[in-house]
This record gives C-alpha cells, sequence and structure tokens, in this order.
C-alpha cells in the first residue's frame, strides 16, 4: 500500500508539472463487418442517388424506379464504393469475386456483400445461391436433428432467406423461413420479417400489417428502437426505420419514422457520427444510419438535422477509412489520417511508403496494447511515432513519460494501468496535494508548524488519499464503455430471463413475457467468466445491474431492478452454463467457445428453474 | 400553552395518531405537512438561539441520510453515476430525502410531545394503568435536567480551583472523565438518598392515591371528535392506496385527484391543528391586550 501509494504520489507530481497525454490504444485494424456495413450503406445512399428504390427491396439489379426522387450527389460516395470493391475483389473482376470469394464464405459475413452487390449492380449469383442452399440444406446430425435452416435462430434464417431473393433463387425454403412465427422473436426478427414481406413473400403466421402495429408498438419514450430496456439503441432504431422505409406513404408509419429521425439526430455525435449507447464511435453505427436516412430520402450529407458543425455522417464514415480502400471498426489512431480525410483522394495517393511502414508497426503493437511497452531500445522511437505533427516540447514530455511509466512497471509489475486515459483519480489526488501544502505552507509561514499540526495535516491527506484511491467514481457514458476485444476467442449466448415471476407483482419493470435480454451473442477473450459477459451486456443495452462483493466473490445482487428477496426468502438470480449450474461464483466460472450462458431469477433456490448440479472435481 | 388546557389523554391520543402517520406513511406530501405542522407548532416555544442550533442539527442530520443512502442502495432507474461499479441513482437520493424529512419530523413531533406531556402530566396518563411505571419514568425524566444541573456546578467549582483550565485537548477529556465519575457518584448517592426517604414515608406499603386537576371537558369532546374525524378520512385515504408513493425502481404515485387532494387536505387540518390552536389564541391575547 506505501509502496503504491508513493507512486501514486510521484504519479501526481508528474502530472502537476508535466501534462501528457498517454496515446490511446484503440483497434483500429481492418474489420469485416466494418467493411460490409460501410458497404451497403454507401450503395443504399448512391441508391437515393438514382431514385431507386429503398435498399431491402430487392430488385436484383433490376432498377425499379417505383417512382422515388432523386437526391443527393453519387460523387460524394463513388469513390468509396470503388475503394471497396477493389480491395474487396484483388485482382479478379467483380463477377469473379461473387463466384470464389462470396461463395467460399457462405455464413461467414458474404450475405450482406451479396445483398449489396446485386442492388448495385446485375450480377450472376448462381454461383454464390447453389454455395448457400447447400449450406443451409446440411444434412442432419448429432447436434442438430433437422436440416440445418429448420434449426437456426429465426432472425439468422431470415437473414439468409433475404440472401436468397437477393441471388435470385426462388427455393421452399425461404417460404419455410417465412411460414415461422416471431410474436414472441426479438424485434430484429420482426425487421428482418417485414424485409421479407417488402420483398412480395408471404408468410402464414403473420401479415405486413400486424408485423408494423408491434414494431410501432415497441417504439420508445425518446423515439428509438432497443433490443431491451427504456432507452433507444441507434442501430435497432436505425434498421427498424429501413424494414418501414417502403410503407412510407402511410401516416402512422411516417409519424413514426419522424420521431425517430429525430432521435437520431439528438444522438449524434459532435463529428458527424454515431455510437451506440456508452460504446465508442464505431463504423457500423454510422453505417447503419446512412442506410436507414437514405432509405428515407433523407440525404445525410446535406439535411440540416444530420451535420453537425460541418461535418456529416459521410464525413464520419470517412474516418473509418484504411488506407487500402477496406474499413476498421474504431477511428484509426493516426492522426494524419484524419487530417486528409475531407478531401476526397484517390486510394492510390494514400499508398506512401512512409505510411505503408507506420501501418504495419501499428498492426504490431495493437496486439500489446501500448508502444510504451515494447523493450527499451526502440521505446522512444515507437513512442514518438504516432505523433507526428505536433511540436517539439511535446515529443520531450512523451519522453519523460516513457521513462516514468517504465520505472512504475518494474516496481508495481502492473502494465494495464498506462493503457487507460488518465482518470480523474491522479487530478483529484495533485488537488489534494496542492491544498494541504498550501495549508501546510500557510502554517510555516503563520509560525503555527507545530508537530502536532503538521501529522494532523499529513494524517487528513493521507486518508483522503486512501479514499481517493480505494473508490472509483465513474460517468454513465464511460462505465457503459466496453473496451474493444483484442483476442476474441470465440462467442457464447447469454439469455436473461424472469419467467418465474413474470406477470407478478404490479411493477412496470418486470417484463410480461418474462424476457429482459434474449439470446445475445457475445464475444470471449481468454479468462472471460459468466460475471464479464453480464456486466458487458449490462453496459452494451444499459441494463440495470447491482453487484455485492469484490473480486473472485462477486453476487448478482439484481439484475433490471428485480432483486433478490424481493419475492421471499428464496428468491434472487441464478445462472446455468449449457443447462447446468456451475457449483462457483459467476466470476470465478471460466467460459469458452459456444457456451451458453442464461441468467434465471428463481423463486426457491434455483429448484424451479431445473438445478441440476455439475460434478464437484 | 393551550394544548396544556387539555386532558393529557386528549393530547396523547393526538400525538400517538400524528407520530404513527408521519412515521409509517411513506409520501413525500405527508411527511412536508407534517413537517410544516410541527414546525410551527414548536417556533412558538422556543428561542431564535434554539431555533438556529435545531435547524443546524436537522440539517446536518438530513444531508448525511441522503448522501449516504444512495452509497448503499442502488435501485433506481436514473443513473447519475457509477460508485465501484455499481449504480448512483438518482431515485436513491430522492428516497434519502424523503427518509430523513420523515425522520426529523417526527424528532420534532417528540420535542413537541415533550413541551405538552410535563412530567405530572404523564404520571397522570399512566397512573390508572401502571402506576409503578409512571412512577419510575417520571424519576427518571427527573434525573435528566437535574444530572446537567450538577454536572454544571461539579465542572464549575473545578474550574475555580484551578483543575485542568488549560487548553489542550487531552486537559479537555481529563476534566470531562473527572466530573463524570463525580456526577455517577453524586446520582448513586442521591438515588439511595431518595429510595429511603420515601421508604420512610411509607412508599409502596398501600395503594397509591392521587389528585389531579384534569377533567374531561366540553372542548375536549370537541378536539377529540374533529381530530377522529380527520384521522378517520385520512386512515381511508391511507388503506384505499390514495397515498401510495414508491420511490423505486422509478417514482411512482397515485395521480392528483379530488380524492387524493381531500385526503391531504384533511390530514394538513390535522397536523397544523395544534399550531392554529396555539397560534389563534396568541393573537386573541395581543388583542386583548390592544384594548387594555
Amino acid at each position: 500500500m506505501k509502496r503504491k501509494l508513493s507512486i501514486f504520489l510521484l504519479a501526481a507530481l508528474l502530472l502537476f508539472f508535466a501534462f501528457p497525454v498517454p496515446a490511446a490504444a484503440a483497434e483500429s485494424d481492418f474489420s469485416e463487418s466494418a467493411t460490409s456495413q460501410a458497404f451497403y450503406s454507401l450503395v443504399s445512399y448512391s441508391r437515393m442517388c438514382n431514385g431507386l428504390s429503398p435498399f431491402y427491396v430487392l430488385d436484383r439489379g433490376a432498377g425499379k424506379k417505383d417512382g422515388y426522387p432523386k437526391t443527393g450527389s453519387v460523387d460524394r460516395v463513388q469513390d468509396l464504393i470503388d475503394g471497396i470493391v477493389a480491395f474487396k475483389k484483388g485482382n479478379a473482376t467483380v463477377q469473379g469475386w461473387i463466384n470464389t470469394g462470396l461463395s467460399g464464405d457462405v455464413a461467414k459475413g458474404a450475405e450482406w456483400y451479396a445483398i449489396t452487390l446485386s442492388q448495385s449492380g446485375n450480377y450472376d449469383f448462381s454461383a454464390y445461391r447453389e454455395a448457400l442452399l447447400s449450406y443451409l440444406h446440411e444434412e442432419p446430425n448429432e447436434k442438430s436433428p433437422t436440416e440445418r435452416y429448420e434449426s437456426l435462430p429465426v432472425q439468422t434464417a431470415q437473414k439468409f432467406a433475404l440472401a436468397l431473393i437477393a441471388a435470385g433463387s426462388h427455393d421452399d425454403m425461404i417460404q419455410t423461413i417465412a411460414d415461422r412465427p416471431i410474436e414472441k422473436a426479438t424485434v430484429i426478427a420482426q425487421i428482418y420479417g417485414l424485409h421479407l414481406l417488402n420483398n412480395g413473400v408471404t408468410s402464414a403466421a403473420y401479415t405486413a400489417e400486424e408485423v408494423k402495429m408491434r414494431l410501432l408498438a415497441m417504439q420508445r419514450k425518446d423515439g428509438g428502437w432497443a433490443l431491451s430496456g427504456q432507452n433507444g439503441d441507434v442501430d435497432v432504431t436505425a434498421m427498424v426505420l429501413e424494414a418501414l422505409a417502403p410503407h412510407y406513404h402511410e401516416a402512422k408509419a411516417k409519424a413514426a419514422a419522424d420521431r425517430a429521425v429525430a432521435f437520431l439526430s439528438a444522438r449524434q455525435n459532435a463529428d458527424g457520427s454515431f455510437s451506440a449507447w456508452g460504446a465508442k464511435v464505431n463504423c457500423e453505427s454510422t453505417a447503419q444510419v446512412i442506410t436507414a436516412l437514405s432509405d428515407w430520402r433523407i440525404d445525410c450529407a446535406t439535411d440540416a438535422r444530420f451535420v453537425k458543425n460541418g461535418k456529416t455522417p459521410l464525413d464520419a464514415l470517412r474516418q473509418f477509412r484504411l488506407p487500402d480502400g477496406s474499413f476498421s471498426h474504431l477511428v484509426p489512431t493516426k492522426t494524419e489520417e484524419s487530417n486528409e480525410t475531407p478531401a476526397a483522394d484517390s486510394p492510390g495517393k494514400r499508398e506512401q511508403p512512409g505510411k505503408t511502414g507506420a501501418d504495419d508497426q501499428k498492426g504490431g503493437s495493437a496486439k500489446t496494447g501500448s508502444s510504451e511497452q515494447q523493450p527499451s531500445g526502440e521505446t522512444e522511437e515507437t513512442a514518438e511515432m504516432p505523433e507526428e505533427s505536433p511540436s517539439d516540447l511535446t515529443e520531450e514530455k512523451e519522453e519523460t513519460v516513457v521513462s516514468e511509466t517504465d520505472l512504475s512497471e518494474e516496481e508495481t509489475g502492473k502494465t494495464e494501468k498506462e493503457k487507460k486515459p488518465i482518470g480523474y483519480k491522479p487530478i483529484l489526488a495533485a488537488v489534494l496535494f496542492v491544498l494541504f501544502g498550501g495549508a501546510a505552507l500557510l502554517l510555516t509561514v503563520f509560525k503555527k508548524a507545530t508537530r502536532k499540526n503538521l501529522l494532523l495535516i499529513g494524517g487528513v491527506f493521507a486518508l483522503s488519499l486512501i479514499f481517493v484511491f480505494a473508490t472509483n467514481f465513474e460517468t454513465v457514458r464511460s462505465h457503459n464503455q466496453v473496451a474493444p476485444k483484442t483476442n476474441v476467442i470465440g462467442t457464447v449466448t447469454l439469455s436473461i430471463r424472469c419467467d418465474t415471476v413474470a406477470g407478478k407483482g404490479d411493477s412496470d419493470f418486470i417484463p410480461k413475457d418474462g424476457c429482459i435480454l434474449p439470446e445475445t451473442e457475445f464475444e470471449i477473450e481468454p479468462g472471460d467468466t459468466v460475471y464479464d459477459v453480464l456486466e458487458e451486456a449490462t453496459k452494451r443495452f444499459s441494463l440495470h445491474m447491482e453487484k455485492k462483493g469484490g473480486d473472485g466473490m462477486v453476487y448478482v445482487a439484481a439484475i433490471a431492478h428485480l432483486y433478490e428477496l424481493q419475492f421471499g426468502e428464496m428468491s434472487g438470480w441464478v445462472y446455468h452454463v449449457n443447462g447446468e449450474s456451475p457449483f462457483v461464483g459467476c466470476d470465478s466460472y471460466t467460459l469458452s467457445d459456444g457456451d451458453t450462458v442464461e441468467w434465471m431469477y428463481t423463486l426457491d433456490l434455483g429448484a424451479d428453474v431445473g438445478n441440476t448440479f455439475m460434478e464437484e472435481e | 400553552m393551550v394544548l396544556s388546557a387539555y386532558n393529557p389523554v386528549t393530547t396523547a391520543v393526538y400525538f400517538a395518531g400524528i407520530l404513527l402517520c408521519s412515521m409509517f406513511v411513506q409520501n413525500p406530501v405527508i411527511s412536508c405537512l407534517s413537517f410544516a405542522g410541527a414546525v410551527l407548532f414548536c417556533s412558538f416555544f422556543t428561542t431564535a438561539r434554539e431555533k438556529a442550533r435545531d435547524t443546524t442539527f436537522y440539517l446536518t442530520l438530513s444531508v448525511l441520510i441522503t448522501a449516504t443512502n444512495p452509497l448503499f442502495s442502488h435501485n433506481g432507474v436514473t443513473t447519475l453515476f457509477y460508485f465501484n461499479g455499481n449504480p448512483v441513482t438518482l431515485e436513491a437520493y430522492l428516497y434519502g430525502a424523503g427518509i430523513s424529512l420523515m425522520l426529523v419530523t417526527v424528532l420534532i413531533w417528540c420535542k413537541g410531545f415533550s413541551f405538552v406531556m410535563t412530567s405530572d402530566r404523564s404520571v397522570y396518563l399512566f397512573s390508572k394503568t401502571a402506576p409503578a411505571l409512571s412512577l419510575v419514568l417520571s424519576a427518571a425524566l427527573r434525573y435528566i435536567p437535574a444530572l446537567k444541573r450538577q454536572g454544571r456546578k461539579i465542572h464549575d467549582a473545578q474550574k475555580a480551583m484551578g483543575i485542568y483550565a488549560s487548553d489542550s485537548y487531552s486537559d479537555r477529556v481529563k476534566a470531562a472523565l473527572r466530573v463524570f465519575s463525580a456526577l455517577v457518584g453524586w446520582s448513586l448517592e442521591n438515588a439511595v438518598e431518595t429510595g429511603k426517604a420515601m421508604q420512610a414515608r411509607g412508599y409502596g406499603s398501600k395503594k397509591r392515591t392521587y389528585y389531579s386537576v384534569y377533567g374531561f371537558h366540553k372542548k375536549d369532546g370537541v378536539f377529540l371528535a374533529a381530530f377522529c374525524l380527520l384521522s378517520s378520512w385520512v386512515l381511508y385515504g391511507i388503506l384505499t392506496g390514495q397515498t401510495a408513493f414508491s420511490y423505486y425502481p422509478a417514482l411512482s404515485f397515485e395521480p392528483v385527484s379530488v380524492r387524493t387532494a381531500a385526503v391531504y387536505a384533511a390530514f394538513a387540518l390535522a397536523a397544523l391543528l395544534p399550531a392554529i390552536l396555539e397560534g389563534r389564541d396568541r393573537l386573541l391575547w395581543r388583542y386583548y391586550r390592544s384594548k387594555i
């Protein structure tokens, strides 16, 4: 403690004299999902410019006009579209990319490229179609007793059905998928269901009217939509807008859309981008909004509601562009990148030797998190690399930080500390230091600096420092920020349910269907526990949660305002992994790829939700 | 004091009713009305200095409760910030404020109760049902001011002798300890003496008789009838959920209607009853004096 304290004091001192800005470690690598979403948002924008139907009305390159007005200018996005196509097709032709690349990547993210390509030109998708059909028809095995397309979650199946329509298939499978009921499914399934109906498919389970009514009823008070919780979510809101776009002439849909557009405008960031609540600015959210706005014939490059400080969502999207034409999930860290973005320059110009070198190096350092942690010989060079433009002064500061952090690293053995941006703690500590130092100084000046008084001041200073460093205050935004994952080893499914008390009590906060979070996939890193995934879920969907206890013995007291003991002595939250109840605390159970985690509210110490205890080893 | 002119039973019933209502009805409107009634009533009997002292004490108490409640209670939909990974919510702050208002209100009513219920009145009240208890109570209650007085005397005497006169903390603590030990000795001796004196006068040898000046007059009947009428209306409102109010997870309450307003009005009248009586009395007094 004492040692730590002295290090903190040192840090406080250092901060007080030189305010260094630590290099923020951000993931700026190529991202498949970011690239594909950017691609379809750009194509939907160009479809708006050409007066074509909304993006999800799949006309397969036929270019049906349907009387939509032409707005916007294709020039704003054409270079970006060309860049993505050039990046993806490599040396082949576009048709070649479809025949080999896309068909090989079936069910691995190729669907969005396929739908987008079908909406941007007239291509032959027969190879892709066959590949997708054979994937979906995969024979039953011990994992799934039926053919694959019947055992897939409804919204995943709907996505494939859409891809099939885009690829020009008339297979019966589309009808089978459309006939699956979606009444109790998530808002995403409603959206895809409406997309299917918008494409002329008829369903035995639902009509367009029903789905629209359900979607409109799901709209939150703030005008947005969300998977769960009271607040709207940017991505889900944009997706609902896309599904409602072909119904723009209906008064109810139009009114709901106007509120949603106002919601999106309010949630736009100062640089024109969008981010999910609490999450970092990301490419996917920005792209999703561009698609939604284009489908509603709102030119986001000129509409006053979406130009913030002269920055449009299209400008924001450019920030995520990498030199090779692809897109990254988060804004690349290099400063010169953002300096160039306003000018629409050709991809060729970007590939200068110096920069590609810097890129390689960045790729290498992203894994270790921060360049300051590399062996001492290279340290100073690499630390200076990301900061090229600022003056010599900042470089000097940078050096002092490096040497200081090296020192503390040796002493504490903790390395994650430097990754985080400066919190309030060192600043508060510095303020306290100045305050108490000033008091001591005043006492000396007025000749009252007796040993007793100085001891008192020192004691109070030490106590307040302990308080500052033992507690942790966070804003809602920073708390809900989910750190980007660098070493994903797989996905797990998480659901949170309270079926045992659904409909009980008169609280508005207990969902009628008992579903607090439907089955949702989360990526995990090595060592992630059940609690880590739950915490990430509560952050992503801004769910309420209360925990008790600290590291190694966390106890979840409440989720979504539903508390333990609220329904009797034996009530509370329990979790199952793959249907079994582990014998350890939720932050001691390490997850592996493919696990299914369920959190359930029990009224009887877990007996009523089917506890089956794992063998203790 | 007007209430002193009433039968002790009347005043006891009134205070019991209003205290129970303030303690168990979790509704900020009820708490505020009750608080206003208690403060107005007590303000007739306290000096400005006492008022200032009480205000600082009650303010500190309520600020402490309001500030600490959110650190232990994390329910509520409006998250302000996170403390050690748990949400700190607006609802928790409001709940803390509500609870502290309730506590302060009850404390002030108790203070008012102590003004009205002097020891002879409480002896009268309990002498029939529990004579031994009322005797013990009156003797014990008498000890608090007596000890205060005696402590002051001892302290002054020691100061005059020049013991522990310095300003330092350690000396002050030592002086306080010395006064305390002398006080304990004195009170023990005093208790033994009192006991012996009572025995010598034949206490406990026969059933006690008492003399009382408190009769049950017409005004007692009127007061009790009015209070019972108001309180039964309030009770009806409470039982039918008119005053229901909950802080967690989001503030929820019965929307204001004629019925809820009527319940609040009845409670306001009941809570302000002593203050109104006292105020009317004082105004009359001034008026009569002005005519002399």
